[in-house]
């Protein structure tokens, strides 16, 4: 996957009070810093994209709320502006964003890579991405003559042996019968 | 209402089968299974079910701290796909080191 120019790193879920303030899910692992006052994001649509005028958003206040933050915006002065950004995605610029380090990888990374075996040999290919009580799920599309079927596989240290980034593939071990 | 402790916990009897064949042999496979409402008994402690959600098999590795629950729990019906699917996030997970 070649890396975006925009990264998401947050959703607006609601817009809360009068003062302009909205509820903010943060989809970051950073959320302090991404969302700090005085940092500006840019604004999305509502499929995730950047919004065609590249408008910029600057963090007036920020404090926590029911497993995510209020956010107020500079350019969010009251309550109907901010009923306007519900459901929208905050993105910022892909070199804002700290780059993964050595034993890590973007989530959205992992779609499209190469699951092998230990051995070599193909199992198939990340469809999709799983958030399961029991963690990370990957859901992969097996290689021909089976390609209609999919397998889940946990992201975990029993399961993966190993990611390599640059040739996106994944080495697995899966528990015996699981492939079958 | 609570199910009568005389009667036991519920485990579907080829379930339990499976497991008591696997641990007789001290060998560990994924047992697939339908049976969500089955118990996680101590004897499944170190197996991998694959427990069907209704769509597909969702694998779990059963630890001690599930023991006393159903296999359906780590199974959801409804799988969270995450954000608008194929867009970047600023989400990272560390890439494990190992395998078994």
């Amino acid at each position: 996957m070649t890396t975006p120019a925009f990264i998401i790193v947050g959703r607006v879920r609601k817009a809360h009070g009068i003062r302009g303030e909205v509820v903010v899910e943060a989809i970051t692992d950073a959320p302090d810093a991404v969302f700090a006052p005085g940092r500006r994001v840019f604004a999305g649509t509502a499929t995730g994209d950047v919004s065609p005028s590249r408008q910029e958003l600057h963090v007036r206040s920020v404090r926590p709320f029911n497993e995510g933050m209020l956010v107020g915006f500079d350019e969010v002065p009251e309550r109907n502006a901010a009923e306007l950004w519900r459901g929208r995605y905050l993105l910022l610029p892909a070199d804002e964003v700290p780059a993964p380090a050595d034993d890590e990888v973007f989530l959205h990374d992992l779609i499209g890579m190469r699951v092998e075996l230990i051995g070599g040999q193909p199992v198939g290919t990340v469809e999709e991405l799983y958030d399961l009580p029991q963690g990370l799920a990957l859901d992969v599309r097996r290689t021909e003559p089976r390609d209609a079927e999919t397998v889940l596989l946990l992201y975990d240290d029993h399961t993966i042996a190993s990611v390599d980034k640059d040739a996106r593939v994944i080495v697995v071990t899966p528990p015996e019968g699981l492939l079958e | 209402m609570a199910r009568s402790v005389k009667k036991g916990p519920f485990v579907q009897e080829a379930l339990s089968k499976k497991v008591e064949a696997l641990n007789s042999k001290s060998e560990k496979r994924v047992i697939k299974t339908w049976s969500r409402a089955s118990t996680v008994l101590p004897e499944f402690v170190g197996h991998t079910f694959a427990v069907h959600n209704g769509n597909k098999f969702i694998p779990v590795y059963v630890t001690e701290n599930m023991v006393g629950h159903k296999l359906g729990e780590f199974s959801p019906t409804r799988l969270f796909r995450g954000h608008t699917a194929q867009k970047a996030s600023d989400k990272k997970a560390a890439a494990p080191k190992g395998g078994k």
